[in-house]
């Protein structure tokens, strides 16, 4: 295991989060638990396409957050179960603008990884989507993956996006 | 007695009306039950656009929504059950697969997360009951879906 207090000052964790086509990445403590995809999730009717059900996580109700439709809303409907097995979903903490600690879940295709993020890896946003830098705090260089925005959480669920899309509506938001 | 110790004082069990409209669960206020009618019981009539059902002589205009409170077609022959809702202003039947009254003496209302609100929201908060999840909404809410923007 690394010992953090060898870390350099301009180096920090981040959990990699494959969502989609592209990767985000979220802060070391933003992360709290990973679990299966195919948990029982409820649709609440005319919310948001990318934010379209809820589940109960140790006693407490959380919004099922879909990256890759708030990118793209066009590409697909609300679909009420995983179809990929191997689908997980990250329990993320952040905290509202009352300083309330809140929790929300990120619907992941697969299981997280922890790096370091150097100061020096900074890079511009994916050119792919236009809106990064109203969902994201950053952006870094991984040598794998390009271009790796750190999501701005607090921005994701708590943010009234004003949508009309749904299931059936068109998929204009109006951030 | 610690100042932080109170006994909360004793609520009233509330009742609802429980709908099922595919995999969404709807709970409305009970106090809004006219009836729940099986679909049997139903003689439905339309006039232009507006399908409505003939109760204690009054014309009720009638509805049917999908999963995600989309009008659908009232010909459905999936619909089980109409449940005639009247809040004092408004009366309406709504066409379903299951409905029934219920009470809910361990219910815990959840405000319906930030992210999730839209300019078409109808839900107000999310009910859980022994692990059961529900939309909540009420008549007025509902009527948003059936009127054009602007009326009543």
């Amino acid at each position: 295991m690394q010992d953090t207090a060898q870390i350099p000052a301009t180096t920090c964790k981040a959990w990699l989060l494959p969502t989609g086509n592209i990767h985000v990445a979220i802060g070391e403590f933003e992360l709290l638990h990973i679990i299966a995809g195919w948990q029982r999730y409820m649709p609440v009717p005319r919310s948001p396409i990318w934010c379209h059900h809820v589940f109960l996580w140790q006693g407490r109700l959380l919004p099922l957050f879909d990256l890759e439709i708030f990118i793209n809303p066009v590409q697909e409907k609300v679909s009420a179960s995983f179809s990929n097995p191997r689908d997980v979903v990250g329990v993320i903490a952040y905290e509202n603008q009352r300083g309330q600690i809140q929790y929300g879940g990120l619907r992941l295709n697969a299981p997280p990884v922890l790096r370091v993020v150097s100061d020096d890896e900074i890079c511009d946003y994916p050119t792919a989507y236009s809106g990064w830098d109203e969902i994201a705090l950053s952006c870094f260089k991984d040598p794998g993956l390009g271009p790796v925005p750190i999501l701005d959480i607090q921005q994701i669920f708590c943010a009234r996006l004003q949508a009309t899309a749904t299931t059936t509506d068109s998929a204009d938001r109006q951030p | 007695m610690s100042p932080e110790t109170h006994i909360p004082p004793k609520e009233i069990v509330p009742d609802f009306v429980r709908l099922a409209l595919g995999k969404t669960r709807l709970l409305l206020p009970g106090k809004e039950l006219m009836a729940i009618e099986p679909m049997q019981n139903i003689n439905q009539k339309s006039k232009g656009d507006l399908n409505y059902v003939t109760m204690k002589g009054v014309k009720v205009p009638v509805y049917a929504f999908g999963e995600d409170l989309q009008l659908v077609s009232v010909k459905d022959s999936r619909h089980q059950f109409c449940v005639f809702l009247d809040d004092s202003q408004d009366r309406i039947g709504i066409f379903c697969d299951d409905a029934g009254k219920v009470t809910l003496d361990d219910l815990i209302l959840h405000e319906l997360p930030d992210c999730m609100h839209s300019t078409v929201t109808v839900i107000q908060n999310i009910a859980v009951s022994k692990n059961n999840l529900y939309c909540v909404s009420n008549l007025t809410n509902l009527l948003q879906l059936v009127r054009p923007p602007g009326c009543g």
